[in-house]
Order: structure tokens, then sequence, then C-alpha cells
């Protein structure tokens, strides 16, 4: 034994190999049996003659439900001059009804073990209740009155917009906070989709309560909704429970939305958010790219994937792994109806953004110079794929996904037929959006970092323009004071 | 025989209606101390697997804080047959996700996978067990992502010390005094000699806890499980050394300045170890006192008095005494100290009368439904097997403490209310800009 240890600690100079424990070498295991092909559980759809469209999902592991409204209207919703007033409309559903007041909610949700979560977000309102089997009743008798008499006082929307202006002050000092957002207000310009979801300081304290009444009045309608149930109950239940608590909500004309033009990047704009105190730089680039229809959507996805979707994804590998510049470094794509955010995002220690920025860039560019060699390809693909039965466990992510495809009219046998699709992605097909959807030259980057020392780093890498945090200003599209 | 060590089964009886399912599972330990924690789900074609080495930042030498976990990223660095990153990559590449984590008082690699990998993983963990590989380039990078994830973690978010700074003064000797990232300093320090010395340490089979839970069969696991890890020798016999942190006499109380955009407070107070009896009232007081927008502390400071943005009083229950947190996110323009007062007037109210038979209802149905909705995944599932095995080194109690949740009473909370809410038994860190 102590021979053995005298000989480790000489060859742990060079390696630890030698000082293994001296154990038998495990024989290769064969290859994984093949997986039978795992199906999305059988679900029942049924539309109420109001219009609201009804899912129900057996699922009989706890006795528990899941139940999520999702109405198809966010924030690009807002009105122009006031963003905030989806995600305002949506937290107040809960802090008072015609009926009941917030603490009445709150004690009858909490004393039942239950929960009631109401939030906007850019495409989609979802209102979302879980509760024990035996106390679906009280989550449904709820969710009906909170979304169909909400009470709007003015009392609780004045908490709220302290609360929000609170949350506001102090997300303005978080680097990942002020990354996202700046990068959404470079890409989009004004568009909906650059809107500050949760409100700007100027919105959230012009936000009265007839703007929310008046965005609830407009849309939250049956004929643009889907509820998902996902629990311990029979199909026949669920159809009950929805058209019992939901067959009277009164279907309305909803207006179009009026399809602004997404703009596009010229160039490579570069946006330091100047935060003195950092020891770390919070880097974004990307742009737009193509919408969640688009019959290059999966492509674009897989394509990202490749960047670096996973700890397997070519940014991860160069910068963490290769040169230890970063925890981690991923690229993604945010689907969304008429245009999706392709992004990377990362950190660094400030006297490494140069490096690190130089890297997430020609890692992107090499998307567009070569193809994607096979193994590569299928690794992504295969990823993808496989991860669709850890995505179906549990009751609120398979509300979530039959939601999703009602939000993006993705079709009755999405689910089952979107794996077929992927597979069929070609590396002729990621090369091609490599050169057309992507790109490292036309592309927005944000860097949330201490630009004294940063932008003598990034100079020679595109236009940079700087701005001190106190002038950061989210209302406008220049984004200064 | 195959099996020569017999299967401990733990059959439990059909519950009543509305108690949440509990988790059978099968125990066994392998001839070498090894212990395989075994749950069937059949429900969708996918397999946790975790192996939790009894193994973490408290057991960390002098000067070498930061080195359990900074030993965690190392065991993606290859072994005899896997190549650095290669562990993750054949799990991403089949779909499935796989990461890890240390704690004070663990080391917990885990992955979900399709099944059909069981066995492959099982054989990747027990090459990492055995044959770990690590250069010393591969040290070096390495040490520099923990270095960055400290950046991010700790450093550079407004309120990420906070938790550093009241470990540091509410410990004096315990090894929970320090954070499991560590300090700059004692990464810097660590040579791959210490990697050597704690792999040959800490990661032997008798300080290991196998738990799968997914679709598989059980003696069909357990079969690989001695295939590849029964013939894995033992290591030197383990002491563990963490020394007893005496009682705290007096209230510290620590002024932090630094620019942060809200004023924030935290309290901790030293509180009992996890599966000490007073650990599940204290669990109920913490449901009482912030547990949802009806909860007492949301109710006073948040809604009513709208001093806080955000407020949590709860325990870090371990497997040494550790600390119970009040904390609280000051909104704009509030007062620290009315804050400050409001916050101990619930936490004293606590001990000095007696909750509403509704309250520890309310809060009784709130533990049913955290079982029911804490424990849908076969991960959530394994999770809640690892702890009971490892940290109340009892697995049935994965189950069992259902019970005594649900057997606390007013006199229970008001007794460990005064018991541990009191001055001198906390420290304060106030953090506010100048």
């Amino acid at each position: 034994m102590k021979n053995q240890l005298a000989a480790c600690v000489a060859a742990s100079m060079i390696l630890l190999a030698s000082c293994a424990k001296p154990a038998p070498k495990p024989e290769m295991p064969p290859d994984p049996p093949p997986l039978g092909r795992v199906d999305f559980p059988s679900y029942e759809k049924k539309v109420l003659p109001n219009g609201l469209t009804v899912y129900a999902l057996e699922y009989h592991e706890q006795p528990i439900v899941a139940v999520r409204l999702m109405i198809t209207a966010g924030a690009e919703r807002d009105p122009e001059q006031l963003p905030g007033v989806a995600a305002f409309t949506a937290a107040l559903l809960n802090k008072g009804t015609k009926s009941r007041s917030a603490p009445q909610i709150a004690e009858t949700i909490d004393a039942a073990g239950a929960s009631l979560e109401a939030s906007a977000g850019m495409e989609s309102t979802n209102i979302m209740a879980s509760a024990l089997v035996d106390n679906v009743n009280v989550a449904f008798e709820l969710m009906q009155d909170v979304v169909m008499n909400p009470a709007f006082s003015s009392e609780e929307l004045a908490r709220e917009q302290q609360q929000a202006e609170s949350n506001l002050v102090a997300s303005m000092q978080d680097p990942d906070f002020l990354a996202d957002v700046v990068f959404w207000r470079v890409v989009y310009g004004n568009h909906p989709y650059a809107h500050l979801q949760g409100g700007t300081l100027r919105s959230i304290a012009a936000m009265r309560r007839d703007d929310l009444a008046k965005f609830h009045a407009t849309y939250y309608a049956p004929n643009i909704s889907a509820l998902a149930i996902v629990g311990d109950l029979p199909a026949a239940e669920s159809f009950k429970l929805a058209e019992q608590w939901f067959g009277g909500w009164q279907k309305k004309d909803v207006p179009q939305r009026a399809e602004a033009q997404i703009p596009t990047l010229n160039g490579r704009r570069i946006v330091i958010v100047d935060k003195p105190d950092s020891v770390q730089t919070e880097i974004r680039v990307g742009h737009s790219t193509v919408g969640r229809k688009d019959r290059d959507y999966f492509n674009v996805l897989v394509a990202s994937y490749i960047l670096g979707g996973s700890g397997s994804g070519r940014l991860y590998r160069t910068l963490r792994v290769e040169r230890g510049l970063t925890y981690g470094a991923y690229a993604s794509v945010d689907p969304r109806r008429i245009a999706g955010d392709f992004y990377s995002t990362t950190d660094t220690r400030t006297e490494k953004t140069g490096e690190a920025l130089s890297l997430v860039l020609d890692e992107t560019r090499k998307m567009q110079a070569a193809e994607t060699p096979a193994g590569e390809l299928n690794d992504a693909k295969s990823y993808i794929i496989g991860s669709f039965p850890l995505s179906i466990e549990v009751p609120n992510d398979l509300a979530n996904r039959l939601t999703t495809v009602f939000l993006y009219d993705l079709g009755d046998n999405y689910l089952t037929t979107f794996r077929d699709r992927l597979a069929e992605v070609s590396a002729a097909d990621v090369l091609r959006v490599g050169k057309e959807k992507i790109s490292a030259d036309n592309a927005a980057v944000v860097l949330v970092g201490k630009a004294a020392d940063i932008k003598s780093q990034v100079e020679s890498l595109g236009q940079v323009e700087v701005i001190p945090l106190e002038k950061l200003d989210l209302d406008s599209a220049v984004l200064k004071r | 025989m195959r099996f020569a060590v017999p299967f401990l089964f733990f059959l439990l009886l059909q519950p009543p209606a509305s108690r949440p399912k509990p988790i059978d599972f099968k125990e066994t330990t392998l001839a070498n101390g090894l212990r395989v924690i075994l749950h069937e789900d059949h429900s969708t074609p996918v397999t946790n697997v975790q192996v939790w080495y009894h193994v973490g930042s408290k057991d960390e030498k002098p000067g070498r804080t930061g080195f359990a976990h900074l030993f965690e990223h190392l065991m993606f660095k290859g072994s005899a047959h896997i190549k650095p990153e290669e562990h993750d990559k054949i799990i991403t590449n089949a779909g499935g996700v796989s990461n890890a984590y240390t704690q004070d008082d663990v080391t917990v690699y885990w992955q979900t996978v399709p099944a059909n990998y069981l066995e492959k993983i099982l054989w990747m963990e027990a090459d990492r067990m055995t044959t770990l590989d690590v250069s010393e380039e591969h040290f070096k990078a390495e040490r520099e992502v923990v270095k960055e994830e400290r950046l991010t973690r700790i450093e550079n978010p407004p309120y990420g010390d906070i938790y550093e700074l009241l470990y540091d003064n509410a410990f004096q000797v315990h090894p929970y005094k320090h954070v499991t990232i560590g300090s700059m300093k004692d990464l810097d320090a660590a040579t791959i000699e210490d990697v050597r010395e704690f792999y040959r340490t800490y990661y032997v089979p008798e300080n290991a806890t196998f738990v799968i839970a997914g679709d598989f069969k059980a003696d069909q696991a357990l079969e690989w499980m001695r295939q590849y890890f029964e013939k894995v020798p033992r290591g030197k016999p383990l002491t563990r050394t963490a020394a007893l942190e005496p009682p705290q006499e007096k209230e510290r109380r620590v002024l932090h300045q630094k620019p942060v955009p809200l004023p924030a407070y935290v309290a901790g107070y030293h509180v009992p170890a996890d599966g000490h009896p007073d650990s599940y009232p204290l669990v109920i007081a913490s449901s009482i006192l912030s547990g949802g927008r009806s909860s007492r502390i949301y109710r006073s400071l948040v809604y009513e008095k709208r001093l806080a943005l955000e407020t949590d009083a709860s325990g870090n229950f371990a497997e040494n005494p550790n600390l119970f947190f009040a904390f609280m996110i000051l909104n704009q323009g509030a007062s620290m100290d009315a804050a400050e007062k409001a916050l101990e007037t619930e936490l004293s109210r606590l001990g000095a009368e007696a909750v509403t038979d509704a309250e520890l209802d309310k809060a009784k149905n709130k533990i049913r439904s955290d079982y029911a909705f804490g424990r849908q995944s076969v991960q959530d599932k394994a999770q809640a097997l690892g702890h009971a095995a490892v940290i109340h080194n009892d697995t049935a109690t994965v189950n069992s403490e259902y019970e005594l949740f649900m057997k606390v009473t007013k006199d229970d909370i008001m007794r460990v209310a005064r018991t541990y809410f009191r001055p001198e038994n906390r420290t304060i860190l106030l953090v506010r800009s100048k």
C-alpha cells in the first residue's frame, strides 16, 4: 500500500491516471438496446360552444391536477405608450374579484394547499392552478372567478405598482436582466417585441385601472384561449369541469393584431452598458430570426443546438472547456409567432471580454463557412429528439406542451410528427440557414460590465456605443436619456 | 446465488384517498459497503440515476475551502474509458440530462436518461469511481471555470455575497462557516496532489449511495450494480472531524455596506440538524410565517405595511445543526427599523401565543401538497430517497417523516419558536448602500 502511494505521488506530477484505485477494468457495456418509440400520452380535445379549446389528459402518478388556461394575448398587445399592461392585468387577477378580496383568495388557495398564479408573456397570458385532486373544485372555482370577474381595485393596483417599481429598481442592477432587455431593444427597436414586459418606470407609474380593465375586456375571451387539464381525473370529468366553470364565458370579437415590421440590423452594433462595479462582463450576441411556423424553424433550431445548445455545443467547448473563460456559454432560439430571437449568451471576467466575444463571433461565422460534420449533426438531432420523453413527465409540462400547440396553431398531429420533421434536417439545410438566417456580422452585441476596461478590448470588433447605467432609458428606442 | 444479500422490502399499505403516494423502494448494500436504492416507476420510459458521495464542503481541510466542489467539476474530466467531457456528451446525445452539485454535506452526480441507457450509465459511473484521470492541464483550466462560477454567483450579482457573510459570522468553528464555493485564495492554492488524496479518501464504495428511479426492472439493475461495482475495493476507514459549534450566547450584528439597489436584511438563527424532532415543528412554523400570500410575514410586511419587496423565513436543515433564516429585501423608501421590528414581532409572536387551528391545518395541507407535487418526476423521487438515505441514514424516512409533520401540535410550534427564535441565538446581517 505504501509503495503504491509513493508511486502515485511521483506520478501525480504528470497524470492522475496511475493513481487509479486497483479495481478491475470494467468491460465495455453493449450499446443501449433500441428504445421503442415514445409517444405523447393520448389526450382528448374539445371546443366548447363559446370557442374555448379544452384539452384533457389523464395522469395517475400522484393525486394531483394541473390546470393551465392560456389566453393568446400578451405584451405584444400592450398599448404602444404603455408597456406592462398585459403583465399588470394578469398580476391583478388574483388580487381581488367582485366577490373576493386578495386576502380571501390567498387564504382559500393556501388552505387547500393549492396554487393559483397568473402572468403574461410576450404572446400570451397564462393562468395556472394546481391542486390535490380532492381540491380540484376549489381551484376551478377560483380560477373562473379571477379570470371572469377581476376587480382591478385601485388600492391593489397601487400596491402592485410599488412592488413592480421596487422590483425594476433592483433588476436594473442585475447584469443578466440588463443584458436581456437592452438586447431586445437593440434588435427590435420600436417593435412590440422590444417591450419591457413588466413595464418601465414611466409606464408603471402611468398605469391606471381603466387600462387594465380595457385590456381584460378586449382580450380575455374564450375564443382565443385554450384550457389544458392534466391530472388524476377521467377525461370526461375534466370536460365536465371545463363546461361547468368556463362554459358561460362570453365569446368576443377580438381585434386582429397590427403586424408591425421587424427591423433588420445592418452591420454589427456593440452596446456597452457601463456598470463600473462589475467584475465580470455579461454578453449577448444575436438578432431576430424566423418565426415559429416558418419552414426553416427546425433548421435554425438544430443550428442553434450545434452552436451552443448544451454542454456539448461549440461555444461551451471553446469558451469553457478549452479556455476556462466562463462558467457557461450557450446559444438558443426563442421562438415567437412572426420572429424569434437567435442569440448567444455567456459571461466572463472583465479582462477576458474581448477574447470571449471574438470566440463567440468566430464560432457563429463557422456555422456559415462549412457543413456540420455528420456525427455532430446527428448528435444535435438525437439530443433534441431524445429529450422528448423527459419533457412529458409531469402534468405542468404536459399542459404546457398542449397550450403551446394551440398558441402557434401547430396542428393536432404536431406532437406525434415533429420528431420526423427534425430527423429530416440535413447538413445542407443547417449550412443554408447558417448563411441566410444566422449572422455574426449583422448582429447586436450587448455587454454589461466595466466600460473603462472593456471598450478598448472590443473596439476592433464593431461600432461601440457606451451607455452609463444611470443614463440608460428603457423607454427610448435609442436607450438613452 | 446471484443475490447473496436479501432485499429489504418496504411494502406500504394502500394510503387513504388524499394522502400523497409513498415511494416504494428496495435497498441493498453490496459487500464493499456501496448502498443501492431502487424505485421502479414505469409511467414514462426514463430513468434517473443519482450517485451520492457523502462528502461536502464541511469535510474540506483548512486552506482548501471550495475543494469538494472543484473536485465535482473534475469528475467530468475523464477516466480510463471516458474522455474528458465525454460523460456529458454521451448523455446529451441520447437526449438525457446530466449534472452534479456540491453542498455542505454531500456531492451528488445525477442523470436522467431514456430508460435503455441505464446499463451504460452504471458502467460510466463505475469507470469514474475507479479510474478518474485528470491531467494537470485540465485541472488548471477547470479551476478557472470554478473561479468564474464564483464571480457569476457570488461576486457580480448585487446580493450574491449575503449568505457567505452571514455564515462567516454565524459560525465560529464548525466548517459550515465557509460556503461551498470557497475562496479564490484557497482555490488557487489547490494542487493536483489534493485531487488525488481527496479521490482516494472519499470516492470509495462505502461512502457512496446509488439511487436509481424510473423505468427498469430492479433485479436487472441490481445485477448490473454487482457486475460493475462489487469488486471495487473499500478505501481506508473514514474519520469525520467537523468541529462542534459552541452555543451562541450573544446576538451578533454585522453591517455590510455595498452599492445595492435596495437594502436587505437577513437573520440566521441556529437550529438543530435535519431529522431532529424539533425540525418538524420548525418547518411548519416556516410555512405559517412565509408560505404563500396568506402567511403571516407576507400579509404583514409585504401586503399590509408594504415594507418589504420579498421575504422568506425558512430553515436550512442539514446533517449538522445549521441556520433558520429570516430574510427580506426592503421596498423602496421603507424604513429598516420598522421592517426589522415588524419581522421580529412575527417571530416572537409564534412563541408567545398559539397559532390558530386554521393556520395549523393550512400548513399541514401545504406539506401534503408538497409531498405530492415535489415527487412527480423520477428525479424528484430519487432526490427524496437519496436525502433520506444519506442525510438521515434511514431511507424509510422518505415516507415516515410525513407522519411526523402531521403530528406537530400548536404547543410544539410555540416551544420551538421560544427555543430558537431568541435574539442571543441569532446573527443579523444588514446590507445597504453607504
